[in-house]
């Protein structure tokens, strides 16, 4: 009896160009299996007629992409690249992430194994933050912060281990100056927190550092923090995509407008620190430019849905402002 | 092939290379045109969503179909009137028979497929509809090769089986 099964001839026939050679010599040798072989061969045929792709229905392309036929202008193209080259830098960056998910909890991204673990916890305690800030209640209600603020003193502390661990590769810092650095940034965002300037709080921060760090420490924790703006300012822009598509339950052509309206408008932050008091969704109550080029890239059935969003993003963000303000205070 | 999308493509131009290809998957897994497109949308803006993702992604196709199987499976609970995913009898013995005669009309195979485990019916369609490498399909279904190569064969028995029921009829 011929050793070739129907298992073994189906296999064959489904493994296509990675099929046994042995059962291709056995064929040429044997005209019976030949000739079962041509049966499966032709049901394989017969299948893949059977499964041929349906016709897409008319006008789908218009209906799930946006502006169909249009191609990437070469302004996009060139953003892109610029874009890609800023991605390709900010994998070596550090644990500076703020309100990440799971993209910061991909430690494999980043160059700096030590820091990934840190990256992680950062990711942890953002996404908590963020959900927190959703449900926080009057903070004149008494008993309502502790959790909030101890979350954020976490996230703190967090990204000042991960800035000790990038310095430490660099320009190591001794204990004393690491103390130090860590008192001078929970000062810089408790002055943040009461309403000081940002642009005067970074002088006197970043004056305050020069005098503490060396020029090599300086310029080490300068590139830290230049790294980890740029790397803060894509997460908090995929992060608030992914909310806007959640809450306003957009359809792909609409999230692909905001996505672009976003890019164009959404504000990068010159802070020498990272701001544990913002979220991604922050900037859209602050720069009328910025919700107003969101709120026009969207189809007026979606309009409502995100003045609303924004209503609920106001009160949250004025109530943890409120809180912060009542919980610390600048030295 | 591309490669890696996020390095060399934006979310838009991914979304016009596969949606044809996506659309069919889904038409195929749910029988129905409007939840077909529905389920497109669902799945090009989980792509938006996860766009920083698809930077590790070595193969766009496998993770779409991987997103797109997901998206199906979600819509096929969502609408309720979903044929049971009879997962017990998926690796039950059967007697398949004879490949599938070549004279076959086409619609008792399309018939025939519908009554298989949603796990078939992916793979199947990922096979002959999609023409996806085993390498490909088995990253999609998250199987080793060779659990692939069993599911693959036991779903073209088992359609050779419900075939013949039909035909039988």
């Amino acid at each position: 009896m011929c050793p070739l099964s129907d298992d073994a001839l189906l296999d064959w026939a489904l493994a296509r160009g990675d099929a046994d050679p042995a059962v291709d010599a056995h064929l040429l040798d044997c005209p019976p299996c030949r000739e079962r072989s041509r049966a499966v061969l032709r049901e394989q045929e017969l299948l893949r007629g059977a499964f041929a792709e349906p016709a897409s229905p008319t006008g789908l392309t218009r209906r799930v992409l946006p502006a169909a036929g249009s191609r990437p202008s070469l302004a996009r193209l060139a953003l892109a690249a610029a874009v890609l080259v800023g991605i390709a830098g900010l994998l070596a960056i550090v644990g500076t992430a703020r309100h990440a998910s799971e993209a910061v909890a991909r430690g494999g991204r980043y160059r700096n194994a030590a820091l990934a673990p840190i990256q992680s916890d950062l990711g942890a305690v953002a996404q908590k933050i963020a959900a927190a800030r959703g449900t926080l209640p009057d903070p004149e209600e008494p008993g309502t912060s502790a959790a909030y603020i101890q979350l954020l003193s976490v996230e703190e502390s967090l990204y000042i281990e991960g800035m000790a661990h990038y310095l430490a590769e660099r320009a190591p810092l001794s204990a004393e100056q690491e103390l130090e650095l860590r008192r001078v940034i929970q000062s810089f965002n408790a002055r943040i927190w009461n309403r000081e300037d940002p642009a005067t709080a970074s002088r006197n921060f970043r004056g305050k550092v020069r005098s503490l760090l060396d020029d090599e420490q300086v310029l080490a924790f300068e590139e830290f923090s230049r790294q980890g703006m740029e790397w803060q300012w894509k997460t908090d822009l995929a992060l608030l995509m992914d909310d806007l598509c959640g809450e306003l339950d957009l359809r792909f052509s609409e999230a692909e407008r905001v996505r672009r309206a976003l890019e164009s408008n959404y504000p990068r932050l010159d802070s020498p620190v990272l701001r544990v008091d913002r979220c991604p969704s922050d900037p859209l109550v602050e720069s009328a430019a910025l919700s107003g080029a969101v709120r026009n890239s969207l189809d007026t059935s979606y309009q409502r849905k995100f003045d609303s969003y924004l209503g609920h993003v106001k009160v949250a963000r004025d109530r943890a402002q409120k809180l912060l303000r009542k919980m610390r205070s600048p030295e | 092939m591309i490669e890696n999308p996020a390095e060399s493509l934006s979310p838009e131009t991914l979304a016009r290379l596969y949606l044809k290809r996506v659309y069919g998957f889904c038409r195929s897994m749910l029988r129905n045109d409007r939840d077909a497109e529905d389920a497109c949308q669902e799945v090009f803006l989980t792509v938006l969503r996860r766009w920083d993702q698809l930077g590790t992604v070595h193969r766009p196709l496998s993770w779409l179909m991987k997103v797109s199987r997901l998206t199906c499976l979600w819509v096929r609970r969502k609408r309720r009137h979903e044929v049971a995913i009879e997962e017990a009898g998926i690796d039950a013995p059967c007697d398949p028979g004879p490949p599938i005669e070549s004279g076959t009309e086409r619609g008792r195979v399309q018939e025939a497929l519908e009554r298989l485990p949603e796990r078939y019916q992916a793979v199947l369609t990922m096979h002959y509809q999609q023409g996806m490498s085993q390498e490909e399909i088995s990253e999609s279904m998250e199987l080793s090769r060779g659990a692939l190569r069993v599911l693959l064969h036991r779903a073209v028995m088992r359609l050779r089986q419900e075939v013949k029921k039909t035909c039988a009829r």
